[in-house]
């Protein structure tokens, strides 16, 4: 097979789970015990107002019907319209998906390079000093509670040493008097290409604790992974060519050895930006960052299905997509795999 | 490998140590609840308002919280919440993901393929996301809580179990009870069951504590455990909202959180590192 | 003849959960320039780790001791650089698997062209050159195909020519091969060794190959040493020993050779391989041996020269026990 058949059909198989995904979701979201009807009139409802909603929202219809009108929908990249915000869920999604996807590619480009060199040491040092101590690191990353990690920086980085801001994704005020050309969305970027570095500078001082905190899992993910996986590839008889061969110390660990303990590794650095993107719920929850996460949680506590039917389909698509990038990028790397 | 080397290697590992002595002491500490917390009627949620959200003293060891209860008294009461997850959770998805992962990988075929492609789609889900779901739709509440984390987690025990068993029943001993004609199920329940036993283990120990972090965060987006009952999440949700002048009131309950996944990790960690061969050091 | 390498009362003793495994127990051997040195034993007799003590490549739980000079130093009181300098330089290795000797994700040329530049000063573009005049010279075909090839598109002969370039690139003075054909079909393995032999002739390196054949030992060595659990029990010129086995051990193993000529008065060996933690006190064979005498389980029979260059330890031929 070429690699475009291949990944034609990888596609097609990531477009089947994400219907699989689709489906599950709808009629998952269809049993929730609520009246979407009468959370869409509001406050005051009248019997009349619900009956014209439920008329609207193709509630009277079959659940069946609802499906296929709402895979109609979704074709066209419409999601419904958001319960809570009377907003086009797809156009709400679509403002918080880059303030979401910036963190998360922050968090993680943070993780990994932290977790790469540090499992790589950690395994050319096995069971050394530098080694207990970041397994030790690898093993709280994964067992930090995102949340709670998320104030006990607050409280260190705001209340206690005034270093950085509480929370939200850039200061108002300073947006007022600089304000900022949105071209990508991700505001780090634009600010840096338009030359707005007040603003790039305000931006980057927000982005740094949720990053962390959000970077705290797939950094112990990461490291335990590259760790393993380098201690296993060192023992490989092409490392011991390299060694009597001569080649030096750093060419034999971070080229040869690396590139082996890597392609592995990559399903986990993967699995990680899946991690992220669930820890943004609570990570965006904490440091009021207007992304996917925090979108979603306001709308499960308001039962908002169509929003929160949206976001899932989202979170799911993106999820398939990375793990089908990771594939790819495997593909890329490791000759041997036959297509 | 034999049992004594097992032994002398697990305790050689002082991380491994450390996690499993954590462990221990938490399940003293949940069983003797009521022994050892200094107010177990406030741990159970009776109000104290005349002492409410007070600092540490020598009377309340982490402060009290918004409703004058005693902090240290509910963090103890919150073990057995938190442990009664992790445990319930990771049994539940056991027993459907056991038996699945036993006859696809078994069987083959058909059904092989009809259970992992299932599978296939509970996993495309991101972690967490598929609970919060199911978790919505249930409602809230402890019970719905363990659910919607064991409905999302049975996969991951599928495969692993599948894994095992294609791998198990191609051995001669497999083969050669067959060839004698012994019952398919008792072959099953003989040979390829207690051979999936250990990789098993290691995975229900590390997701133990997944669990119970993951459980932590339904309670802290309000979806899991409902007031007035005593969990860790539900009082970082709380205190969340008096943490920059109370900091106590959030800060221990996370970090028992912490703790405990910490010390199922490192015993998981360990466990993996003893069993997996290939982590081993080669001598010779 | 010129002694090129010279192993004295070599100790490696390797510590693990189960106790320290006693490797080598004091081994001695001198290879001369020119000659290719067979060493032969069993499985786990120390053969390999003689050979990864030479170039200092024992894992981090090696304990090592004793001399191992090279052209008049010894290597065991280098710097982990100068050690460096020697590997792939001065003294090369083959070894016995090479389906996983080479990188997987690397193209042969990747791999050829940083072991040649790493000890030539010579740019990428001349290494690659010389990468494919290597080749030529161990009788590749098409060699821009194969050095852009990845390992696993090539055949186990092809890949163990590729080694042998690779270790011959620096023209080294000391070729370790470690049991070099016994990875390879029967119809490859002839060929791998005369091209180490012709190779040997033409630019003049010693070898140090190791093996458990005897086939292979007869063929293509001038000397050889026998080693048994860590010890070497016997030293002589080939011919000599196929003829005149000394110890009961080389005896044992000459037995098995379907050839009637060896096979005079020489019985099978008996027993098992003893355990390298705890080794039987004295000479590490008495408990196969069948000539086991009261000196044998008290004290190490030395390595003495009991006829002109043939070396034997063994207490049935007066080995001087003090030495």
């Amino acid at each position: 097979m070429k690699l475009k058949e291949y990944i034609a059909y990888r596609l097609m198989l990531s477009i089947l789970v994400i219907f699989g995904v689709v489906t599950i979701v709808f009629f998952i979201s269809r049993v929730i015990p609520s009246d979407p009807a009468a959370l869409w009139v509001g406050a005051h409802p009248t019997v009349e107002a619900i009956e014209k909603a439920r008329e609207e929202l193709h509630l009277n219809e079959p659940l069946i019907k609802q499906y296929y009108y709402y895979l109609v929908g979704l074709l066209h990249g419409d999601l419904g319209i958001s319960i809570r915000t009377h907003n086009p869920v797809a156009q709400d999604l679509k403002s918080a998906f880059s303030a979401t996807f910036e963190l998360i590619l922050f968090a993680e480009f943070i993780a990994i390079l932290i977790g790469i060199p540090l499992g790589v040491y950690s395994a050319v040092k096995k069971d050394s000093w530098l080694d207990n101590l970041s397994r030790v690191l690898a093993i709280s990353g994964v067992s930090l509670p995102t949340f709670w990690f998320g104030i006990v920086l607050q409280l260190i980085f705001f209340k206690y040493l005034h270093l950085l801001p509480l929370a939200g994704r850039v200061d108002t005020i300073t947006m007022l008097e600089h304000p900022l050309k949105v071209i990508t969305g991700f505001y780090l970027f634009d600010s840096l290409v338009t030359g707005n570095f007040v603003v790039f500078v305000d931006v980057l001082k927000h982005m740094i604790l949720p990053a962390i905190t959000l970077a705290m899992y797939p950094i112990g993910l990461i490291t335990r992974q590259v760790r393993s996986m380098m201690i296993e590839v060192l023992q490989e008889n092409y490392i011991r060519t390299a060694w009597a061969y001569g080649l030096p110390k750093k060419r034999i660990y971070f080229k040869y050895a690396l590139k082996n303990a890597i392609a592995p590794a990559l399903i986990t650095i993967g699995l990680s930006f899946a991690y992220t993107l669930i820890g943004a719920f609570l990570v965006e929850l904490i440091f009021n960052w207007p992304g996917l996460g925090r979108y979603a949680a306001y709308s499960i506590l308001s039962m908002d299905y169509p929003a929160v039917l949206g976001v899932t389909i989202v979170a799911a698509t993106a999820y398939v997509f990375i793990n089908l990038i990771v594939d790819l990028i495997q593909v890329c790397l490791d000759p041997r795999i036959q297509l | 490998m034999r049992k004594k080397e097992f032994i002398k290697i697990l305790f050689r590992n002082k991380l491994s140590v450390v996690g499993l002595m954590i462990i221990l002491i938490l399940l003293f500490i949940a069983i003797f609840a009521p022994l050892l917390a200094p107010y177990p009627e406030q741990a159970k949620g009776e109000p104290n308002l005349k002492e409410r959200l007070q600092p540490p003293s020598s009377k309340h060891f982490f402060g009290t919280d918004h409703l004058g209860r005693d902090i240290l008294s509910r963090v103890i009461y919150g073990s057995r919440t938190s442990l009664l997850i992790g445990f319930s959770v990771v049994l539940l998805a056991i027993l459907i993901g056991l038996p699945l992962g036993l006859i696809a990988g078994y069987y083959g075929g058909k059904i092989d393929l009809i259970i992992m492609r299932i599978t296939d789609i509970f996993l495309a889900f991101p972690p967490l996301l598929l609970a919060l779901l199911i978790a919505t739709t249930l409602g809230r509440g402890l019970i719905n809580a363990i659910l919607a984390l064991s409905i999302s987690w049975w996969p991951w025990y599928t495969r692993l179990v599948r894994g095992m068993a294609i791998s198990i029943k191609e051995r001669p001993y497999v083969e050669a009870a067959k060839g004698m004609g012994i019952s398919e199920w008792k072959i099953i329940f003989r040979h390829v069951l207690p051979n999936s036993i250990s990789p098993l283990i290691i995975q229900a120990t590390m997701d133990i504590g997944s669990a119970i972090l993951e459980a932590a965060a339904l309670s802290f987006l309000g979806l899991g455990v409902q007031p007035p009952t005593p969990d860790w999440g539900l009082m970082v949700s709380e205190g969340k909202e008096y943490f920059l002048n109370y900091p106590w009131y959030p800060v221990f309950p996370g970090l028992a959180i912490f703790i405990t996944v910490m010390a199922f990790n490192l015993l998981g960690d360990a466990l993996r590192e003893i069993m997996d061969p290939r982590l081993r050091r080669k001598f010779l | 003849m010129k002694e090129l390498l010279s192993i004295e009362n070599l100790y490696v003793n390797f510590r693990t959960l189960w106790g320290l495994v006693k490797v080598l127990n004091g081994v001695n051997l001198k290879i001369y320039e020119g000659e290719v040195f067979g060493l032969v034993g069993e499985t786990g007799c120390g053969k390999s780790v003689t050979a990864m003590s030479i170039l200092r490549l024992l894992p981090s739980n090696a304990e090592i001791s004793g001399k191992i000079i090279f052209k008049g130093k010894d290597l065991l009181k280098k710097s982990e650089e100068e050690m460096r300098k020697i590997r792939g330089k001065e003294i090369s290795i083959i070894f016995q698997d090479p389906m996983t000797s080479l990188n997987p994700l690397f193209k042969i040329k990747e791999q050829m062209i940083d072991i040649i530049t790493t000890h030539n000063k010579i740019d990428t573009e001349e290494a690659y050159k010389k990468a494919k005049e290597l080749l030529r010279e161990v009788g590749l075909p098409d060699v821009d195909r194969i050095l852009n090839s990845y390992p696993h598109e090539l055949s186990g002969g092809m890949r163990q020519r590729v080694m042998i370039a690779m270790a011959l690139s620096s023209n080294p003075s000391l070729l370790i091969a470690d049991e070099p054909t016994t990875a390879l079909d029967v119809t490859i393995q002839k060929q791998i060794l005369d091209l180490i032999l012709n190779l040997k002739e033409e630019l003049g390196f010693s070898v140090l190959l190791i093996t458990h054949d005897l086939g292979v030992v007869a063929e293509s060595c001038d000397r050889v040493g026998v080693m048994y659990a860590g010890n070497i029990v016997e030293i002589a010129d080939t011919e000599e020993l196929f003829e005149n086995p000394l110890h009961p051990y080389t005896q044992g193993l000459l037995s098995v050779i379907p050839d009637p000529r060896y096979k005079k008065h020489l019985k099978p060996l008996r027993g098992q391989v003893p355990s390298l933690i705890s080794p039987p006190r004295g000479c590490r064979f008495n408990p196969r041996c069948e000539f086991v005498r009261d000196s044998c389980k008290l004290k190490k029979p030395a390595l003495v020269e009991y006829k002109e260059s043939h070396f034997v330890a063994c207490h049935l031929y007066g080995g001087n026990p003090d030495d």
